[in-house]
Order: C-alpha cells, then structure tokens, then sequence
C-alpha cells in the first residue's frame, strides 16, 4: 500500500469546490491511482462552506483526511486556513488565490483551476515504484474529455496555474 | 472502473437490476438515488408526498409481484414505520427493498437516529455496505434475500458511504431468483392482517428470522481477516470497516454486510482466538449489544461520547485504543466556518422579518425556513418534526389561552405541508384554534434540491400531474380566512398580518413567491445599491439577505451585486430611502448630466 496523498479543498458553494475535486480525482484516476473523496457541506443551497477531500492511494480508503494529516491544502476562501486549520501540518503545501497576482487573476473567473494548476505542476508520486508526474499536455486532453462547458477558459487558467 | 459515490454506484444496480418502480420522499443523503434512477433509466421513478405513502405504493407494486424500491432519509423511516412493522408481517411477493440514509452527525436532519434498531424492531434482515463497491454488489443480494425469505430487506447506508467516491467495478450483474409473475394477488392470508392473521404471521416472521440467521451464517456477506496479534478483534460494518482496516495493521478485522440477524456463531468462533473484541459503529452500540447478548463475554462496551456525531480518523483512534474522547486542540487563531444562511433575495427572509417586526411566538417546521431560528432571522422559535407546526401550535394556543397565547404563529412550507401538515390543519380547524398560519409557497422543495410536489403537479415520472389548489382546499376543510400575499410586497403583507393578528379567528396566508433559486439572476438593472444617504441605521443588514454586508472600509452596509436578485426587499425595508434600484442612480444620473449640460448650454 503507497502512503496516501491528501488534498483538501475548500471554499464556499458555487465556486466550484466539488467539480475540482471531482476533476483532480479523474486526473489521478487517468494516472493510475485509486482516488477516495467525500465531501462536507453547511446546509445553504448556495454560499455555504463546502470541504472536499481527497485521498489519492492504490486501494480503498476511508475518505476523510485526519486532523493535522493534510498533504496539500486547496482553499478558494480568504482566511480558509484558519477555519480548516485543525488539518494542516507544517509540511503541508499551500495553494490559495492570496498567493496569486490579483490585476491577473480578477479577469479570470476559473480561480479553481488556477490553484489545480499549481497544485499538479509541483507533484510527482510515485506508484508501484515508478515515479509519476503530471505534463500539462496530458492534463490537456483529460480536460477535453471531461470537461463539457467553457473548455476553454478552464485550459487557460489551468495554464495560467501551471506556467505561472 | 468508474468513479463514483456510494449513492451513483446504487442507482447503476438499480438500473441494471431492472426493478419494477421506485418512490420515495427527498431527504439528505438520499435525494440524489431517485433523482439518478429517473435520470439514466426508464423504470418509473416518482417523489410520493411522503414516506408513509411512498412505502405503501411500494408495497403495491410487490404484492402483485414488481420488484420495489423505496427510499427515504433517515427520519423519513419515522414517518413510514406505520407499514413498515406490518410489512414485515405480510412479506412480500415481488422484492421489497427500503433504502434508508441515516446521517451520523445530523448533518441535514432534526435527529441522529440510528435505523438500524429498525431492523431489529420489525424482525426484518438488514444490509451494510461499506463502500460505493458494495453499495452496487449487495443490491442483487438484497433481492435474493427478499424473495427467498418473504421479506422487506432494509439496505442502510450512512453519509460518508452515499457520498464518499471511489473507484468501482460494475460487473455483470445477474439477479438469481426468478423474476416474479405480475398479478392481482388473491392471498387473504397473506395480505389482509386482521389481529387474527397477524397472530398467526407472526410465528412465521420468528422462524424466518431462525431461517435468515443461518443464511447469513454461511453467507459470503462477512469477511474475517485474521490478526498478526489475537489481542484486538475488531467488529465492523459499514464506512467504519475502512477505518480499521487503515488504522489499525495488526488486529483481527471482521467486516459485517448483514448486520441483522448478526452472523454472532461465526463470531463467537473468531472471538474465542482474541482477548478483546470492539465493534467500530457509528451512532448506537448495535452490533456490540446483540454479540453481547449472544454470549460472547470478552466484547468490550464503548464509552458512551462514541454513541453520537459521525467517527472521523481520529475518533477511531480513540475509540479503539483508549475508549474515551479527547477534544481536539484549536489553534488560537481558529475561525469558525460562515454559518448556514438563506439565499439572497429568498422569499422567506421577508416573512421572517415581517414575523419578527410584529414579535409573533412561531411553531416552526422543516425546510431551509428553520434557518429563521438562529441569526440573523430569530424568528422561529420551536422545531421539531415534519408537519409538527401546526399542531403544537394548536396545543399552545389551547393552554395558553388569549392572552399569553396571542401571537402564536406556525410556519410551515409547502412541500412539508403536502407531507404532513393537512392532517394537522384539519385538527386545527376541528379544535377550533385561532392561530395564524403561513404556508410559504415557494413553489419547490428547496432545501433538498428543488424536487416537484403536489402543490405544483410534478413528481419526477409525471411532470404534468395536476396541481393541488391551495386556496380551495383549505376552504374545503372549514377555514373562512385565506389570504395569498406575495412575500416581495413587504408593507402590503405586514398590513394584512398585523390586522389578522389582532382579530381572534385561524387566518391562513399563502405566502407565495418562488423560490429565489428558480429566479433568473439576470436581473440587470433591477439591482440594488446603497447611496450615499444612507444614516447606517443597518435596518437593511437585519434582514439578513448575503446579498448585503458591512462594508468595514467605509463601516457601513453595502449590497453585492454578483449576489444581488433585484427582490427590492432591502428598498422596503430602509427607512430612509437610501437604497434604490441601479436603474434609479443611472436614471437620476442621466438627469444631472442633462443638467449640467443645459446649464453649460
């Protein structure tokens, strides 16, 4: 059994929590990993707080992340690391829009794929011990096939994450 | 493979198990099984109005001889218990499969019931699965044992297995008994449960609970994976079976599919090996009270802080190796996370507010309206079960008498109505009460995702059922004043309200806007903003519309216009005419600059 990697994401409803998380996991999916995620929401249709998590792994795992276990934190709401502290570590790796340039990122509306840009172009796991990295070419054509709206505004901010 | 949840891969069994119909009511985690069912099948799905009825059409569809689904959330088995316990008396022809979604931790209910008493309560077998995997591969299981026993079979999932994702593997997927013959069913003995037949069934209903604990004996449902150590055996069903199996390496591990009747022989045979056997359950101490029971002595009892809140990792942990609960450190700059709120411009942040402003004391209901009892609302002051409004507030208003029961109110939203709350405004009426009462018709359930329901005509299988007339009906049942108020029209509703608050006679308002989800956001110039008058008086920031914050650089309030639906409530509610639509400012901005030119001219 690999060591888990796990990511948790968070933000708020209508940003596009889940539909990132439930793209990163077809991405590792497509790597060859065993992706397992669940979800916690507040109970607002809309603007309430929503964490993914995400636990990439070769088996079946329970899907919550543990506290102070997190590998790689994603969060779209200013201050979200204060709220989800609890499951940071001082290893974990940050990727927040505080970090991005703003005059940049306030024309781009897809900020979540920006951070998964990030996020991907820094990783590399290893698997059944092989070493696994994400090209941007491949992320490419795993957008194509998953992603049916606004193509190409995702690819972009993708590229704009993972190019800087 | 494919990468699905727990609720996704039980719809592809649904699906390819070719079953009959489904029904059901909406309710967290259990809403999007139905809804899924219909959307990628042809077999007819429908929302009933509510449980107790959705369970009864099931039943139907299996005495003459259809495979039957039926699924409901956690409290929702409540408000079908009534055929439940009789069900399991009768048995079934064609499979009868109840899915029940319990939510450890309450995270959507009134309640943290576990349902798995349920099981136990009416005799029938039960399924667990612990993963999406199993969510799909127990369900051709779930038919077997229903049509072999004569039994309901009740297939209980938890919210970390209807919504954790993972990878599974859709094998084929063929059924092993033969499918029923369709028919009228002529079997009195079977199917009419007078007390005299119900005596007899119920000797039936005990030796096949004999005959179900045999099964599940031998069955291929329970897994044993023996320890490095014969310390800990650790007994397990459901998502806690993934726990254990990550936390905790070296322990005996059993994983349970069918947790009623226990498989406790097979048990007692692997506990004799160990020192200590643990059952990791969510919520009540089931399985370690039926092995207990069973005699096997070396069950160790959990301390009663596991009894409640869904297990987490880390609560495992505790669990197993200490039996006691420590409290998580929070950091000192800890934020809490935003509190749930209603959407901006929702039509029943203006009746809270109206029911507010006149101080009204409010039996509340079920719905995203039971936000109007915390902040910034406050204005809804007991809750407790679907439909309950109305009669608690029928019971007040009868002791409490006129005064102290003047301003009792109920609220109560449509689909809840529809589920529960005629029964209880026809008892209102006969018990002569006087209480106001708000049906909010938003013209949807919304708080589960926006289904159909009887008040508008559309139940999944047919859109275009004809829809209750509220107005009618409630004529119908001897109530003489009925008042539809759209909610937007702020001062004209706070008027009708406050002159029927004074009189002493049931008066019911429809209160009826759709809901701000089903109103385009597209409203252009119909939004709102704050000018530069306004007295920060922050009227408009009690209403408690997101749409409206306070804006700490100039420490007043400012209206979101990404958020923004143009409803104007914040317009009726300022005091000072500070806020106006953004057509007004480019309209009164037009007219300065025209001024300013004619004075340059």
């Amino acid at each position: 059994m690999m060591k888990p990697l796990n990511v948790l994401i968070t933000g708020s409803g209508g940003q596009g929590i889940v539909s990132s998380g439930d793209l990163l996991a077809k991405i590792f999916f497509h790597f060859g990993f065993t992706p397992n995620a669940t979800q916690s929401h507040g109970f607002s249709q809309r603007g309430g707080y929503v964490l993914y998590y995400l636990r990439i792994s070769d088996e079946t795992l329970s899907p919550l992340i543990e506290e102070g276990a997190c590998d790689d934190f994603i969060f779209l709401n200013p201050r979200d690391d204060q709220r989800y502290g609890r499951y940071l570590q001082p290893s974990t790796r940050i990727y927040s829009v505080e970090k991005l340039n703003h005059e940049v990122v306030d024309k781009i509306h897809f900020k979540n794929m920006i951070l998964i840009g990030m996020f991907l172009k820094n990783l590399s796991l290893s698997l059944h011990g092989k070493a696994i990295s994400f090209p941007f070419n491949e992320l490419e054509s795993i957008l194509k096939t998953n992603l049916k709206k606004k193509l190409d505004e995702n690819i972009n901010a993708l590229k704009l994450g993972y190019f800087g | 493979m494919e990468y699905l949840n727990g609720n996704e891969a039980l719809i592809l069994a649904l699906k390819k198990a070719k079953i009959s119909r489904a029904t059901g009511y909406p309710g967290t985690p259990s809403t999007s099984i139905l809804e899924g069912l219909h959307k990628i099948s042809d077999i007819p799905c429908s929302w009933s109005v509510n449980e107790k009825v959705a369970l009864e059409d099931a039943a139907g569809v299996s005495f003459a001889g259809g495979r039957a689904v039926c699924v409901m959330k956690s409290v929702g088995l409540n408000v079908a218990a009534d055929p439940f316990m009789t069900l399991s008396y009768t048995g079934v022809f064609g499979a009868l499969i109840i899915i029940v979604c319990d939510d450890p931790g309450a995270y959507s209910s009134q309640n943290e019931q576990d349902n798995r008493n349920y099981a136990k309560f009416a005799k029938i077998p039960m399924l667990e699965p612990s993963t999406p995997q199993e969510a799909y591969d127990f369900f051709k299981e779930a038919i077997k044992i229903s049509e072999r026993f004569d039994t309901p079979v009740l297939y209980r999932m938890t919210t970390r297995v209807c919504t954790g994702k993972t990878l599974v593997d859709l094998k084929d997927f063929a059924i092993e008994s033969p499918e029923p013959v369709l028919r009228f069913p002529r079997e009195e003995e079977k199917l009419v449960m007078t007390p005299r037949q119900a005596r007899i069934r119920h000797k039936f209903i005990e030796k096949r609970l004999d005959l179900l604990k045999d099964y599940n004996e031998k069955s291929a449902l329970h897994t044993y994976f023996p320890g490095k150590n014969k310390k800990r055996l650790l007994v397990t069903s459901g998502i806690s079976f993934l726990y254990a199996k990550e936390l905790f390496n070296g322990d005996g591990l059993i994983k349970i599919g069918m947790t009623y009747p226990m498989p406790s022989n097979s048990i007692r045979e692997i506990a004799k090996e160990y020192d200590e056997v643990i059952c990791i359950e969510e919520l009540d101490p089931f399985m370690e009270e039926l092995l207990l029971i069973s005699g096997i002595s070396n069950v160790r009892k959990k301390a009663r802080s596991f009894y409640s809140d869904d297990y987490t990792p880390r609560r495992v942990r505790e669990l197993v190796e200490k039996n006691e609960e420590t409290e998580f450190p929070l950091s000192p700059n800890f934020l809490p996370p935003p509190p749930p709120t209603l959407c901006s411009g929702c039509p029943h942040i203006a009746v809270l507010s109206i029911i507010r402003s006149l101080g009204l004391d409010v039996c509340g209901d079920i719905g995203c309206y039971t936000m109007g009892s915390s902040a910034p609302y406050y204005a809804m002051h007991c809750v407790v079960d679907m439909g309950a409004s109305i009669p608690m507030s029928t019971g007040m208003k009868r002791i409490l008498g006129k005064e102290k029961g003047k301003k009792i109110a109920a609220i109560i939203g449509d689909s809840t109505f529809f589920h529960s709350g005629l029964t209880g405004i026809i008892d209102a009426v006969q018990n002569k009460s006087n209480a106001l009462i708000f049906i909010l018709d938003n013209k949807t359930t919304a708080m589960t995702g926006r289904q159909g329901h009887a008040g508008i005509g559309n139940n999944l299988l047919n859109s275009d059922s004809p829809n209750v007339d509220y107005a009618k009906l409630l004529e119908a049942v001897g109530i003489k004043n009925i008042t539809i108020l759209d909610p937007y029209h702020l001062k004209d509703c706070q008027k009708h309200i406050e002159e029927a608050s004074q009189k002493e006679e049931m008066h019911v308002f429809i209160m009826r806007k759709e809901c701000a989800l089903l109103i385009k956001k597209d409203v252009g110039d119909k939004k709102t903003i704050i000018t530069e008058n306004c007295v920060n008086c922050r009227d408009c920031l009690r209403l408690g519309c997101p749409a409206i914050y306070f804006d700490e650089k100039v420490r007043k309030p400012a209206i979101n216009l990404e958020e923004c639906i143009g409803c104007e409530l914040c317009i009726a509610v300022c005091q000072f005419d500070s806020i106006i639509c953004l057509e007004q400012k480019i309209a009164i901005k037009e007219k300065q600059d025209h001024k300013k030119e004619g004075y340059i001219s």
